[in-house]
């Protein structure tokens, strides 16, 4: 570490701006994001450890077809919570990635407090059914998981025969069960955010759900060496804690994330705001002391290592990660060029890497100047939330003139755009009908104009700009708004975001170029996901938590120093 | 079976675009009804009535043109009007004892939330010229009535205008943040509106849409 200044006082202001976000905010370095100190799942983990949360098992009720139900209880200073699966028997040609899916090999829900049977038998008869079913205000986090058939009967069957899983396997892998959905905030009948937003322990964003998560991890252990107890009570063993480590939760992401970096773009720039300020600190280090060094180059080697198990099948991602590989290799070697007497030496290296490294390199180099900064940029965790739960008001005192100077200055990237051409707008977002799910269509190919969702902001602003550019006798917003209702939710975004740099994503989200894996990655790298897996432009795999700690172990662990595998001697 | 008002006000921005508002006023039509809602008033009540007779009516609606028209037969949109009030196209009064009329607007109740975060203290919405009132000041609600499914006029005059001398304030129940179970004929009714904002689906949208394998091959 470097020589702590104190926390609260010495913090050195940066001196260094911010990236602008007409470099940051493009969705191929958005698609390029790593997680870093301030994900999700990351601030929830240092949380619980600091405020000594235990945990525990009250129930396991699981026969030896693995059907049951059980139960993990979260016990902190104020509340409890308890996850409860309901664990099922599914054939194996109902196992699917798919949102829409109508059967698990596990469903689950997270409890605001201790459960009693009561409960358990209500929620018995809603949650296995997810969509279909309904939930309550007592629960926060409706999900769902599958097995990964890869590992899963490797691993019982290891287990049961009395030896540890194949290594290789499990860092191919990385996880036994997968899931394909996590619900949260008032979706179908579970407790608004207005509820619990304010408890301490959910400060920040998808604080409930990354909790449900990290049980559903331990829950897959448990499941897997039950049924190899099941199989051969006699010759079964525990897997070894160090593999245990390396399953985190897998996760089928697909195109119902993508809207909400468009939909909520307040809270999007708290979270790149936060990310950018911490940059910012650490590019802002005058000096830098040996063990911060020596931790840097140990972090470096260690995604090294991370980066060899990234196995991808994505021909486009294939490419992106071998030059990862050969960054980190460069960076590596750049970083024994630093000393303790090197002036700004994360500056220095920060622009080495824009000018040497490919994105996918510069964004981890990025996640891994904060590793060792910790007392530099964690209290900017609390920063990264935002009330959107009622409209900014539009202010139609503005004058026309006001609004059509800021619509231009926020969209100055969309004015180079040719919306008359049919590449730029040549995708359609809207609902299906069937699956009642985001979907992208082919503009010009398919009949869906009249059912699009307004996740096109940039084309939206220059059509603002074009009315606001006619003769009109309109003086200020609320006159023009009685003119041309159809611009209120533009209007309304423009002023919504004005001094929110981060805001807006500064690409055509209806282009025909674009690739909407890119907006999940973003929200996914937040999260603290690991390991992406494209499996088309559409969808893509992940792992969370891979490394982590479990509840059991979380206070002998850090586990900010567990993300990236150990080194080994 | 309950209701969070969260997915309440999502279900109710895809009904009120499907029954054929803009989506900036879908965004507004969807959160009075669930500020209504959190403070014990029948917003989603008022919302599911006003849809389906703007469905059928809404040719019928006097266009608002930045003037009142105080004396209409035909009813006014009180989304329309709402948002005139807030984007401060309709003013307000500011001078004592001075008053505002807004003529005759369909499903009145669906204005409060509107005037509520516009008036100054003091000031109130009057929902028709009798005793059925809404007293509010800057975002507060002072007083209603014991029975808010009273407020579920079809359509009144309304005014804005200061508040008498203070009415025996009735004691408000602490609102449920929940929609109840008997709510699901709005519930059901918000689903058919939004139904129209989904598209069915072709060939191709099967085939490329959402681009996720049906094959787990994991």
């Amino acid at each position: 570490m470097d020589t702590l200044p104190n926390y609260n006082q010495d913090i050195p202001l940066p001196k260094i701006n911010l990236r602008p976000p007409k470099i940051v905010m493009r969705l191929n370095r958005m698609g390029a994001f790593h997680q870093s100190r301030l994900s999700f799942l990351r601030v929830l983990l240092r949380k619980l450890k600091k405020e000594n949360w235990s945990f525990d098992q009250p129930i396991w009720r699981v026969n030896d077809k693995g059907v049951g139900v059980a139960t993990y209880c979260a016990r902190g200073p104020n509340c409890t919570y308890t996850l409860i699966v309901f664990s099922h028997d599914l054939n194996d040609d109902l196992r699917s990635d798919r949102v829409i899916a109508k059967a698990w090999d596990a469903t689950f829900t997270l409890y605001d407090g201790e459960v009693d049977e009561e409960q358990i038998i209500r929620l018995r008869s809603s949650v296995p059914l997810q969509e279909a079913g309904r939930i309550s205000e007592t629960e926060l986090v409706l999900s769902r998981a599958n097995k990964s058939l890869r590992l899963f009967s490797h691993v019982r069957k290891s287990l049961a025969k009395g030896v540890q899983p194949d290594r290789n396997l499990i860092d191919q892998v990385g996880y036994l069960m997968r899931t394909t959905a996590v619900y949260g905030a008032g979706k179908f009948g579970a407790a608004d955010l207005d509820c619990w937003g304010g408890r301490p322990e959910f400060q920040g964003s998808f604080q409930p759900e990354m909790l449900t998560v990290w049980l559903i991890r331990t829950f897959s252990i448990d499941l897997v060496e039950h049924m190899a107890r099941i199989d051969s009570p006699k010759t079964c063993v525990k897997l070894d804690p160090e593999i245990r480590r390396q399953l985190g939760v897998g996760n089928a992401t697909g195109l119902g994330m993508a809207p909400f970096l468009i939909n909520h773009p307040t809270l999007i720039h708290s979270w790149v705001h936060a990310r950018e300020t911490a940059l910012a600190r650490v590019r802002s280090v005058k000096l830098a002391n040996a063990t911060t060094l020596l931790s840097f180059k140990n972090f470096v080697r260690r995604a090294k290592l991370s980066a060899k198990n990234w196995t991808v099948t994505d021909p486009h991602q294939i490419k992106k990660v071998e030059r990862l590989h050969g960054d980190l290799e460069a960076l590596l070697e750049k970083s024994l060029e630093l000393s303790g007497s090197t002036l700004y030496p994360w500056n220095a290296l920060y622009k080495w890497g824009m000018a040497q490294m490919s994105i996918e390199g510069q964004e981890a180099l990025i996640s891994l100047m904060m590793e060792p900064h910790g007392w530099l940029i964690d209290d900017l965790a609390s920063t990264m939330s935002a009330d959107e739960t009622t409209l900014n008001r539009i202010d139609g005192h503005q004058t026309t003139f006001a609004l059509k100077e800021l619509a231009r200055k926020t969209y100055d990237w969309a004015s180079s755009i040719d919306f008359d051409t049919a590449t730029a707008r040549a995708r359609v977002w809207y609902i299906s009908e069937e699956k009642l799910e985001p979907r992208l269509g082919e503009r010009f190919e398919e009949d869906l104009e009249n059912f699009e969702q307004p996740l096109s902001p940039g084309y939206d602003a220059i059509r603002l700009i074009h009315d606001l550019n006619q003769p009109h006798k309109c003086t200020n917003v609320a006159e023009f708004l009685l003119s041309f209702p159809e611009h209120r939710h533009i209007v309304r975004r423009v002023q919504t975001i004005a001094n929110k740099e981060y805001a807006e994503i500064q690409d055509n989200t209806v282009a025909a170029e674009m690739v909407p894996i890119d907006l999940l990655r973003c929200k996914l790298s937040f999260f603290g996901a690991t390991k992406f897996d494209p499996r088309s432009d559409r969808w893509l795999r992940i792992n969370l938590f891979q490394h982590m700690p479990f509840p059991n172990e979380l206070q002998d662990f850090d586990p900010d120093d567990m993300v990236f595998p150990q080194l080994i001697d | 079976m309950s209701w969070s008002l969260g997915e309440t006000g999502a279900l109710a921005l895809k009904a009120t675009r499907g029954a054929g508002m803009t989506w900036g006023l879908a965004e507004e039509a969807s959160e009075a009804a669930v500020w209504l809602q959190a403070r014990g008033l029948p917003g989603v009540s008022a919302l599911c009535r006003y849809l389906n007779w703007y469905k059928l009516q809404k040719s019928l609606f006097l266009k608002w043109t930045g003037i009142l028209n105080v004396d209409n037969t035909q009813p006014y949109c009180p989304f329309i009007i709402g948002t005139a009030i807030s984007d401060g196209a309709i003013k307000i009064p500011t001078k004592l004892n001075s008053k505002v009329s807004l003529g005759l607007i369909r499903q009145p109740l669906l204005l409060l939330p509107f005037v509520s975060k516009s008036v100054p203290e003091g000031y109130g919405l009057y929902i028709g010229d009798c005793f059925i009132s809404a007293a509010l000041g800057s975002e507060k609600l002072l007083s209603h009535l014991d029975y808010p499914n009273a407020l579920l006029m079809d359509e009144s005059r309304c005014f804005i205008k200061p508040v008498g001398k203070a009415r025996p304030n009735f004691q408000l129940k602490v609102p449920p943040l929940r929609l109840p179970d008997c709510y699901g004929g709005c519930i059901n009714v918000f689903n058919t509106f939004a139904g129209k904002t989904y598209a069915p689906s072709t060939e191709l949208s099967r085939s490329t849409g959402a681009g996720e394998s049906s094959i787990d091959d994991d």
